[in-house]
């Protein structure tokens, strides 16, 4: 236990972190630019009339147009707040609550990596990265050091592990080995592009690739924590998300992770990079935690939500992949291709029926979650239900999944106004395809 | 023991070998058979019967009688016919230009067509017809001339004949611009030409411009007028042409389309679907549509009748008409990855 502490508290030099917050910021920045410049404030925050909200945070006010371009302006200037390292932890505390926020938005538009930023930013508010070559330190020269513990540096290197290693965990389901699914899809549908399209149109480039992604997955934590393979597991980080950045529409996540892998290099290995330090003239005294107990008791509570929630899915019938009880917030990344088709059929308080359209209603890239997503599917049969005044209202939703003949996804004779949404088994949803 | 590493890695890569299906489809030669063998025929077809629709309708006018205007009638249908058969190549530029609307939007506007013939302070001409609404010139216009009551009295008023030479004239027009697009303009030789990233792109137009069709099919042509969306109370008046009588004919049309869409050229679609899936999901799709095109022809050409004498054939067309478009936007698109967009049908 002495030794454990020893090696936590024990001192490093802090170029790797510096650089990792300057590379964060940067990607935060470009983020929040690209999204406001694409439109899509308007078109995915305030144009839809209805919005898919996560379960348990119905209750968040959604901002008017006004204030909701106030908060992103805000959410844009915290991201700069990082970057430059100026009122460093306002502006990473500032950045996390109106990023997560923002997510809490819209669950049409959640992604595995959002959700990463969202974990990353909470971690960073109790690490000190603007002690050196920020706006802070500049002005506040007392604030400069040029090492901190270990500990620091622990955090977000356990968070980027997890990641992998449950995206490699998640990867161990029947289609992704025997069926190189969804990627044989993907490349399939791919296999006309430049350079790459030959190998891609191989015929065992699909299970190539998938058995290499879990390897991927399950390695590169590992290759990154050890000085001989470091250099080597970047390289493959930089190729692996080159690579998806090239074939799938992910947007920053390649550049994410490519981004945050910096963290796990050393002092030594980034060396050149020392001439960003500003000039320190006072002597270091090891490094003072306040409220130690509890920080601590916060990083426990975290880490340990984040091993354990993951595994949810055990907790309910069939896969995972299918009914998605336990699907988000998991790491379940690039595992399914599914499409969907949906209506439902509303009686009214007076026994006639009607048959409504999600279409007629939903913005497109709505629909095109919603049609295969249970959850979201009730939530909106509630909607019409309360909007019609229905008396009970079921889905006709069919739904193909890796490739297999479309099946139902809802039971076509279960009224889902009496269906519930929570932490129970959705018996509303049928058992999936063979 | 020193072999097993190499005992396991051959062992694998004969694995790989034997489990995977060889993609070696050629998706170039496809997009080609299509162009040349699939949609400029049918895009041919409906230049083609448009001035023929406005050759007959200009006869009728020089001599009215029932017998030039039961000619003029056969050449309207035939001109929906073409139209109905090319509707699931709507994509890239025709869409772009609007034609599926200045030549197939529905339901004709009645009392726009009427105020303007009865408004004698309106001069008709060309440009006043190009300023009025697609559906007040569309083939439901012209429809709407020529087998409304308001037909049967002949000869037709100056201002009546005047109109409906003017909007024929102009649908004609309309109806020569897709050929134009797709074989002189250089859309179907860029359809064709699709490589890198662009082939995906081109296979996704088409499957999305047939997609769009089953669904407007199922839902708006079929399902509305069984009264689908209105507590199976039957909506005949939703029909599409129904001064024509010729719903069943115009969707028979659609059927047949979407067939020489999955069937025609070497290759076709059907090979590629077959090369993406391994389930019975392609063969019962064209056993669907063969299906649903003899179910059409037993049925006529009149939804609204249909409606009364046979309703049971006419739903049994309506779930063929689910499973056909189920299994385009949900199967088809799924095996080929590609993402289904909305319609930018009004809805109606």
């Amino acid at each position: 236990m002495t030794a454990i502490k020893a090696y936590l508290r024990q001192e490093r030099e802090v170029l790797p972190l510096l650089l990792f917050r300057i590379v964060l910021g940067v990607l935060f920045l470009w983020s929040g630019i690209r999204f406001w410049a694409k439109g899509w404030i308007e078109d995915f925050y305030l144009s839809p009339d209805y919005h898919f909200r996560f379960w348990g945070w119905d209750w968040l006010p959604l901002a008017s147009p006004q204030l909701c371009y106030f908060l992103y302006s805000l959410m844009l200037l915290a991201a700069l707040g990082v970057l430059l390292g100026a009122f460093y932890r306002w502006s990473m505390a500032l950045y996390f609550l109106l990023f997560t926020y923002f997510e809490l938005w819209e669950k049409c538009l959640y992604l595995n990596h959002y959700y990463f930023v969202s974990l990353l930013a909470f971690l960073l508010c109790f690490v000190p990265l603007h002690c050196n070559t920020s706006v802070d330190a500049f002005f506040r020269p007392s604030l400069r050091r040029r090492h901190l513990p270990n500990y620091y540096f622990l955090l977000p290197k356990f968070l980027i592990a997890i990641l992998y290693i449950y995206a490699a965990l998640a990867k161990l389901e029947p289609d992704w080995w025997f069926r190189a699914q969804p990627l044989s899809i993907w490349l399939s549908a791919r296999s006309s592009y430049p350079i790459l399209g030959p190998i891609l149109a191989w015929g065992p480039t699909d299970f190539l690739m998938s058995w290499a992604g879990f390897f991927y997955d399950l390695l590169v934590p590992f290759g990154l924590s050890f000085r001989k393979s470091r250099p080597w597991a970047y390289l493959f980080v930089i190729l692996f998300h080159a690579m998806t950045a090239m074939l799938f529409s992910i947007g920053l996540f390649p550049y994410v992770m490519m981004g945050v892998a910096l963290v796990f290099f050393s002092a030594e290995e980034l060396g050149r990079f020392r001439f960003i330090y500003l000039p320190q003239d006072h002597l270091e005294r090891p490094y003072r935690l306040y409220w130690p107990k509890l920080q601590l008791a916060i990083w426990v509570v975290f880490f340990s939500w984040q091993l354990l929630f993951p595994w949810r899915f055990l907790l309910y019938e069939g896969p995972v992949c299918w009914q998605e009880q336990g699907f988000r917030f998991s790491w379940r990344v690039m595992l399914v291709e599914k499409v969907g088709q949906l209506h439902y059929r509303l009686i009214d308080q007076n026994g006639r029926q009607k048959l409504l359209y999600p279409e007629d209603d939903l913005a497109a890239w709505q629909l095109q979650q919603m049609r295969f997503q249970p959850d979201m599917i009730l939530a909106y049969a509630k909607d019409l239900g309360r909007r019609y005044g229905a008396r009970a209202i079921y889905a006709e939703s069919w739904v193909s999944w890796n490739g297999r003949s479309s099946a139902r996804l809802i039971d076509p004779n279960y009224n889902l106004l009496e269906a519930e949404n929570g932490w129970k088994n959705w018996d509303w949803v049928l058992p999936a395809p063979d | 023991m020193k072999r097993l590493p190499s005992l396991l890695a051959m062992t694998s890569f004969l694995l790989l070998l034997a489990c995977k299906k060889s993609d070696n489809f050629d998706k170039t030669a496809l997009l080609q058979a299509w162009q040349t063998e699939v949609i400029a025929p049918a895009w041919q077809e409906v230049a083609a019967q448009g001035p023929h629709l406005a050759t007959k309708v200009n006869l009728f006018l020089a001599q009215p009688s029932h017998a030039s205007l039961t000619d003029a009638r056969e050449a309207w249908r035939q001109a929906a016919r073409a139209w109905g058969a090319a509707e699931p190549f709507v994509f890239g530029e025709m869409k772009s230009q609007y034609l599926h609307w200045s030549i197939g939007r529905s339901p004709a506007n009645s009392s726009s067509i009427e105020a303007s013939i009865s408004d004698s302070s309106r001069t008709l001409d060309s440009l006043y017809i190009r300023q009025q609404s697609s559906y007040a010139k569309s083939l439901s216009a012209i429809e709407y001339l020529l087998f409304a009551d308001s037909s049967q009295q002949l000869p037709f008023s100056a201002r009546r004949a005047d109109y409906l030479r003017l909007a024929v004239q102009h649908l004609a027009l309309e109806m020569q611009k897709p050929q134009d697009i797709w074989e002189n303009q250089g859309e179907g030789q860029r359809f064709a030409a699709a490589e890198g990233y662009e082939l995906g792109s081109a296979i996704s137009e088409l499957s999305n411009g047939m997609i769009n069709l089953a669904q407007e099919m199922s839902r708006k042509k079929i399902g509305k007028p069984l009264g689908k969306e209105n507590d199976g109370i039957f909506l005949p008046e939703s029909v599409e042409h129904p001064d024509a009588h010729f719903s069943i004919g115009l969707l028979k049309a659609n059927f047949e389309g979407l067939e020489d869409a999955f069937l025609l050229g070497a290759p076709n679609l059907q090979a590629y679907w077959e090369s993406e899936s391994s389930n019975e999901v392609p063969a019962q799709f064209a056993a669907n549509l063969r299906a649903a095109i003899s179910l059409c022809e037993s049925l006529g050409d009149d939804l609204q009748a249909a409606l009364q004498n046979q309703a049971d054939q006419v739903e049994e067309l309506y779930d063929l008409s689910r499973a056909i478009y189920l299994a385009l936007s949900n199967d088809m698109a799924a095996v080929f990855g590609i993402t289904v967009l909305p319609s930018d049908n009004d809805g109606d």
